[in-house]
């Protein structure tokens, strides 16, 4: 169970029965949907503009062109698609308004879509005649998808330090519906690249009870943190 | 060609301004005031080289800096103290070039000869200093040279150098010698040269931002309270009299996340709840007796009943464990299964077994009736609300009278874990927390020299002494692993402690609190980021 190479048989199996679900006419936006998850060998795919808002529907993307702006910043446009999508994705605006001195500001980040939770908030019980409780879980699953889409722009633009302080603002909003298995997923598989295991095992471990198929990356991180913890010194056990 | 949508109007960015600049006005309201929150206990030393509880360390990260330490974000392996390193000589030894201009809270000139004399003192075999420990495996000494520079000297060649020098630098001008003894003054007035500069009040503990070329806190003052009641705690903080909770009771975590002017924040920490028992009282010498109460308990009620736990929670904060590791970590042997439910028949027949029997529904042995003293860390009913009553209540339904204490932080520091409650009680309720590093070889090896210094009950037995001398010697990750596998197999049969759960810990701290971002394990690394 120690090769990785099952973990990616799995994933390239959810694709093809995922595409094969869709069906020829859908492949495209398919692809440009999970474009930010793709394997780090495959080529960014291009574009295939508005999402139909059926698969907007709880996923990390808020309108229509957020996934296209996603694609293209993936590309070769970079962080140039930041701007050239600012007026249509919201992420892209996010990005865009949440930036000090050219450089995505994690803090200012999480203060608009903080602002923006509240605002979804708002407009939810101002159209349906007063709050329900299912706003506040749709406006929290808008807030954590707009902090961890944040977190690949600021991964993009080679900035790892806001780019985990976005992921880690995500996990600790990541409650009940909020908590997006993918998403947990890559913060776990994030803080393994780092080098730190501890959190990557809990998660690891918690999503495993849902989804067993995943027991085959709990080796590979077995072994980092056993690694890493023979290397430390002075954190012996506290009361 | 398709035409651009634009975004839905009640989307579009301009609609976001007025909630931003209602955001920003309330934030203004809290800046210039000292910061409070509650801690679990009172530290119990403010000197790194005797810390002993999650309280000690995370106070002390506050007073002092790590020569070298881990980024809470990115794992990047930093130094405030340090300007620059090399490998010298056979690969045996690093140079260090100091930051320049760093100054000890008192106002004196921090230099080499601190991180010298700090090393010299954990190498005094005159320190009793556990933390010294693995330092002294590492470390052979340290010179001190003219140009602001240091060069440390390991036993051998590492690969990783830094990381054996992650210790907290001490100031040499505080100590009359090597030989470092935790009832110093310093122990209680520290002079460090980290972020904040501590001070003992009459019920609580001040900190007081000290700038520094390496250090620029952001936050002019914070003060440290004992945690009292949990209810109260978290009352005090949705209210505003408080700014945070270090461990929020898992009972009142939905409070919190309903708030909107507070959050909860994840703290990376392993902790594992234990009821440790006393292998040399007479009751409980037999192993049967201990494997009885195993059976007496019912782990899933006691959940329930003390942390509020729902039985369907697919998953809670509270994950019940079968030997002394979380269920996440490669130590924990799966093979070993988790007792959840009591199993009141099975447990009657292993007394029945050690020579027991019941008289008007008590268990007698040897003519006496069976009375277990028990207690726990105090500190621990903030988390779990009422687990000594109710640990003590299922096992006088299973025929055990009992009687039950609470243990104050102090007294559990200074007494239970060194194994002087021994005469005093049966079995005593407590909690072991961890970052990456798992080694509980202190907890059941025989007290002896160095080795068991963290063993409650003077537990010995030969075999897990063997296993752990495997762990310690292993060479490889696997022989580790495989050591403690058939460690945890082992204890979960011989029961020198009834393992009871993991659990989660979470602080929470009101959002005027600004990018407190909350390191593993020592907690306060990055508070320099914090602001109001």
């Amino acid at each position: 169970m120690a090769d990785p190479s099952a973990l990616v048989a799995l994933a390239l199996w959810h694709d093809r029965v995922a595409e094969a679900a869709a069906g020829p006419d859908h492949v495209a936006q398919l692809k440009t949907l999970r474009a930010s998850y793709r394997f780090p060998i495959e080529a960014a795919p291009p574009a295939a503009g508005d999402l139909p808002p059926e698969l907007l529907f709880g996923s990390d993307l808020l309108v229509p062109d957020d996934a296209a702006f996603l694609a293209d910043l993936e590309g070769p446009d970079g962080l140039g698609a930041v701007d050239a999508h600012a007026d249509r994705s919201l992420l892209a605006w996010l990005a865009a308004h949440s930036e000090v001195d050219d450089k995505l500001d994690a803090e200012l980040a999480t203060d608009h879509l903080a602002a923006l939770r509240k605002l979804l908030v708002a407009r939810s019980a101002a159209a349906a005649g007063g709050e329900l409780a299912h706003h506040r879980t749709f406006a929290d699953v808008a807030w954590v998808g707009g902090l961890r889409s944040l977190a690949l722009i600021a991964e993009r633009g080679g900035d790892r330090e806001t780019s985990g302080l976005l992921r880690i603002a995500a996990l600790e909003r990541s409650e009940k519906a909020a908590a997006c298995p993918v998403g947990l997923l890559a913060l776990a598989a994030w803080d393994a690249s780092n080098r730190y295991p501890m959190r990557a095992q809990d998660i690891l471990h918690a999503q495993a009870r849902r989804y067993p198929s995943l027991e085959v990356a709990r080796y590979g991180l077995d072994v980092l943190g056993l690694r890493v913890g023979s290397e430390r010194i002075g954190e012996s056990a506290g009361m | 060609m398709t035409t651009p949508r634009p975004l839905p109007p009640r989307l579009r960015p301009g609609r976001l301004a007025p909630v931003l600049g209602f955001l920003a006005g309330a934030l203004l309201l809290a800046a210039g005031a000292d910061v409070s929150y509650y801690e679990e206990a009172a530290p119990s030393t403010l000197n790194p080289l005797f810390a002993r509880t999650m309280v000690d360390r995370r106070s002390q990260e506050l007073v002092f800096d790590r020569l070298f330490y881990r980024s809470a974000i990115t794992n990047e392996l930093r130094s405030g103290l340090v300007e620059s390193w090399e490998r010298i000589g056979d690969g045996r030894s690093i140079k260090l070039k100091l930051k320049e201009g760093v100054k000890w809270h008192d106002g004196k000139p921090f230099g080499p000869d601190d991180v010298c004399f700090t090393i010299e003192a954990m190498l005094d075999p005159a320190t009793p200093s556990e933390v010294a420990k693995g330092y002294r495996e590492a470390l052979v000494g340290c010179t001190a040279q003219r140009d602001n520079t240091v060069q440390i000297e390991f036993t051998k060649v590492y690969h990783n150098p830094r990381e054996r020098v992650a210790f907290s630098v001490l100031p040499k001008h505080a100590f009359n010698g090597t030989a470092i003894n935790p009832d110093l003054e310093f122990s209680s007035r520290p002079i460090g040269t980290g972020p904040m500069k501590a001070s003992r009040g009459k019920h609580e503990l001040k900190f007081s931002a000290m700038k520094n070329p390496h250090h620029d806190p952001k936050i002019a003052g914070l003060i440290q309270t004992e945690g009292g009641d949990p209810l109260l705690q978290v009352r005090s903080l949705l209210n505003g009299g408080v700014q945070g909770v270090i461990s929020v009771s898992p009972t009142y975590r939905g409070d919190v996340s309903a708030s909107d002017e507070v959050a909860l924040k994840s703290y990376d920490l392993r902790s594992w709840w234990f009821v440790a028992l006393n292998t040399g009282s007479p009751f409980l010498r037999d192993k049967r007796v201990r494997q009885a109460l195993d059976l007496t308990i019912d782990r899933m009620r006691l959940r329930e009943l003390t942390i509020g736990v729902d039985p369907n929670d697919p998953n809670p904060p509270c994950e019940f464990v079968s030997g002394p590791f979380v269920q996440s970590s490669p130590y924990y042997n799966r093979a070993v299964k988790t007792a959840e439910r009591a199993n009141p028949e099975k447990a009657e027949a292993l007394m029945r077994e050690a020579g027991a029997n019941k008289q008007a529904g008590r268990w007698v042995m040897g003519g006496q009736s069976i009375t277990l003293r028990i207690g726990i860390d105090s500190s621990l009913q903030t988390e779990a609300r009422d687990l000594l009553n109710q640990i003590g209540n299922q096992l006088q339904e299973g025929g055990f009278d009992r009687r039950v204490d609470n243990v104050t932080p102090d007294e559990w520091v200074h007494q239970a874990v060194t194994g002087r409650l021994k005469g005093q009680y049966d079995a005593l309720i407590g909690k072991w927390s961890f970052g990456v590093v798992e080694d509980v070889n202190d907890m059941f090896h025989t007290r002896q020299g160095t080795q068991g210094s963290l063993n409650i009950f003077d537990y010995s037995d030969p075999q897990v002494d063997a296993i752990l001398a495997r762990y310690d010697a292993a060479k490889t990750d696997t022989e580790a692993q495989d050591a403690y596998h058939d460690l945890h197999a082992y204890l979960a049969k011989e029961l020198p402690y009834l393992f009871l759960w993991k659990l989660d810990t979470k602080s929470a701290w009101r959002n005027e609190i600004r990018s407190n971002t909350i390191s593993p394990y020592y907690y306060f690394t990055e508070f320099d980021g914090w602001r109001l």
